[in-house]
């Protein structure tokens, strides 16, 4: 149903949501975007451990993301990163409460 | 028992029928249905998106330019589409499925129910476990439900699908020997086995031994005895067997591999003949794959999504594969990764935990039963099978001679000798009498197999229908009535395929340009 037309419109939604995401965490001190180049995807390395960022952001109610270390446990260089998407089921309002919780958890 | 090498024919012999044409292509409700690319176009949406909101795009360059020329089309246009399509096929909800070895048994619609809570569907498997605790115990609970019913001590439930299960099994049996020094080659495998089981022994790089069977369709255990050694890794049994019969010799057999330091291998395919009646476990199995999709109810669903969980004995469970559910006092704990002395996993079968959607499925069904319900099952599946072995044993042969059979019956080519018709014109009579046809040419130890499994789905009317469309067919053979097969299927969406020229001249592709001469 979404056929080329459908897929570029939502591909650009998708990648527009990313970048907004991306720009309201960077805002944050101690956050930086690790990938600078990204689709609707990008990593994340925060001042904390990105395992005690994920399990904390889910205590507020925010399903963040995955733990580079989770996927890669055998390289300590990506214990602070996170990796992150926001895609076209992502609201304005699920995004600012992402960037909230965030901004608590690493105060 | 000589293996029939010829397999079965492939070009057909009929022509078409001399029908009037009509303007669409349709007949009534049988619809002639374009592909999506002859349906929609690559400037028509049926979605209803927001526009963006315009940003400077971070794509690094890579923003692709050129068209894809992908079909758009409305939801009505999608609908009919595909329910057009679903029209053209049997199904398990069609009718009855007597496909041998498949297990087409009616899949309930409580487990669809149960799998659409959201909970379970939109869940994923990277979340925090802390939040998916439900999930896990789940797994959990199947994965014991699984233990109990096969009387084995482990299971992994990661792979995606009967031969995953084989490569599970097989490849943790090859992790025992090597974590023995041992390096084994051989394999031993019956003549009536699927071909997925040797396919998966000789991707392993072991060399496949074919053990013959008997003249009454069990294996050769005296040939089992000759051919094992200390470089025989495993044999690869089914019980009960292709041939849908219950292999009595198997806890000899084996005690003779485990003597010679080999593993035992069990297909489950047939695990719907013998559920809380025999325990795999009590007969010295060290590794079987259960297909989730056949005595578990999952849908088969065209080949996928199946589930392939393996049940393991002690000496194989420390080889399991990753990750895999742990409980402890505080909760479930899926562990994905291992490390150290104690490390001995095989490794990974696939990205993430097992088909979930699968587990939910199963589960509902084992818990919609109960233990004795699961045993009542199996006891109806044999009682079937029994039923129609009894109602068509006068009129059509059994390579083995008429003895009781396990949830299957096996008949041969036999009974069609003199007519000119082949099991397959048999089998593509029974299209055109609203029946999707049994399993034919397997197992290859026989010729012209025909294997028919009812399951227990089956009212005692619905297999009388059945028996009695068998009988007239033969019937109809038997005095020459050639006409009714050579020509079959005379109603079905298509008619006899050209299957050689299929296979030599593929059409993969759909092309416009081809598309249009075609329409000439």
């Amino acid at each position: 149903m979404l056929g080329e037309k459908g897929l570029r419109q939502l591909a650009a939604i998708n990648h527009a949501n990313a970048i907004k995401l991306a720009d309201m965490l960077t805002e944050i001190p101690g956050v930086e975007l690790q990938t600078e180049t990204f689709f609707n995807e990008f990593t994340l390395k925060t001042p904390k451990p990105g395992l005690e960022v994920i399990d904390q952001l889910a205590e507020r109610g925010v399903l963040g993301g995955v733990p580079a270390q989770r996927l890669e446990p055998d390289r300590p260089e990506l214990a602070n990163s996170i990796i992150v998407a926001s895609t076209e089921v992502n609201t304005d309002a699920d995004r600012a409460a992402y960037a909230k919780a965030l901004r608590e958890i690493l105060s | 028992m000589s293996m029939n090498k010829q397999g079965r024919p492939t070009t057909p012999q009929g022509g078409g029928t001399t029908e009037r044409a009509t303007f669409t292509g349709n007949r009534g409700l049988a619809m002639a249905e374009p592909l999506l690319f002859e349906i929609g176009r690559t400037d028509v949406t049926g979605v209803d998106l927001d526009a963006p909101e315009a940003h400077e795009n971070r794509l690094g360059g890579l923003e692709r330019h050129a068209e894809m020329g992908l079909a758009g089309l409305s939801e009505p246009e999608c609908v009919r589409h595909f329910v057009r399509l679903s029209t053209m096929n049997y199904a398990i909800d069609s009718g009855l499925y007597p496909l041998g070895s498949c297990t087409m048994k009616h899949n309930p619609r409580a487990n669809e129910k149960m799998a659409r809570l959201p909970g379970l569907a939109d869940i994923h498997p990277l979340q925090p476990q802390q939040t998916v605790q439900g999930a896990f115990e789940l797994i959990d609970t199947l994965a014991h439900w699984l233990k109990e019913i096969t009387g084995m001590p482990a299971v992994a439930m990661s792979p995606k699908a009967g031969a995953h299960g084989e490569l599970c099994g097989m490849m943790a049996i090859r992790s025992a020997h090597q974590a023995k020094g041992e390096n084994r080659t051989r394999v031993l495998v019956p003549e009536s086995a699927h071909g997925t089981n040797p396919a998966t022994a000789a991707l392993l790089g072991y060399s496949i031994e074919t053990i013959p069977a008997r003249a009454d369709g069990t294996v050769d255990v005296a040939e089992i005895k000759a051919r094992v050694g200390s470089d025989v890794a495993a044999i690869m049994l089914t019980n009960p067997n292709t041939c849908g019969l219950f292999e009595r010799d198997i806890v000899e057999i084996a005690k003779v591999m485990h003597d010679a330091g080999a593993y035992f291998y069990c297909d489950g395919a047939n695990l719907n003949a013998i559920m809380g009646k025999v325990r795999p476990g009590d007969l010295g199995v060290d590794a079987m794959h259960i297909n989730l999709h056949k005595t578990f109810s999952t849908p088969h669903g065209g080949g996928g999504p199946g589930a392939g969980p393996v049940v393991l004995s002690e000496a194989l469970a420390p080889f399991a594969p990753l990750p895999f559910v742990v409980s402890d006092e505080n909760g479930f704990n899926l562990i994905e990764h291992q490390n150290g002395e104690g490390a001995q996993s095989l490794g990974r079968m696939t990205a993430f935990h097992g088909q979930m959607g699968m587990f939910v499925r199963a589960l509902a069904y084992m818990l919609a039963h109960g233990g004795d319900g699961l045993q009542q099952a199996s006891e109806d599946a044999v009682l079937n099978a029994n039923y129609v072995r009894a109602r068509l044993r006068a009129v059509m042969s059994q390579p083995f001679g008429d003895r009781p059979c396990m949830h299957e019956v096996l008949f041969d080519e036999a009974f069609l000798e003199g007519t000119d018709i082949t099991t397959l014109d048999f089998a593509k009579a029974m299209i055109d009498e609203g029946y999707h046809p049994m399993t034919i040419y397997f197992p290859l130890v026989v010729h012209g197999a025909m294997l028919v499994e009812p399951t227990e789905s089956e009212s005692k009317q619905s297999l009388d229908l059945f028996c009695d469309t068998l009988r007239d067919l033969v019937a109809s053979a038997k005095a020459g009535d050639k006409e009714r097969f050579i020509n079959a299927p005379k109603y079905a969406p298509r008619a006899r395929l050209d299957e050689t020229r299929a296979a030599r001249q593929p059409v993969l592709r759909w092309q416009p340009e081809a598309s249009a001469q075609a329409a000439q």
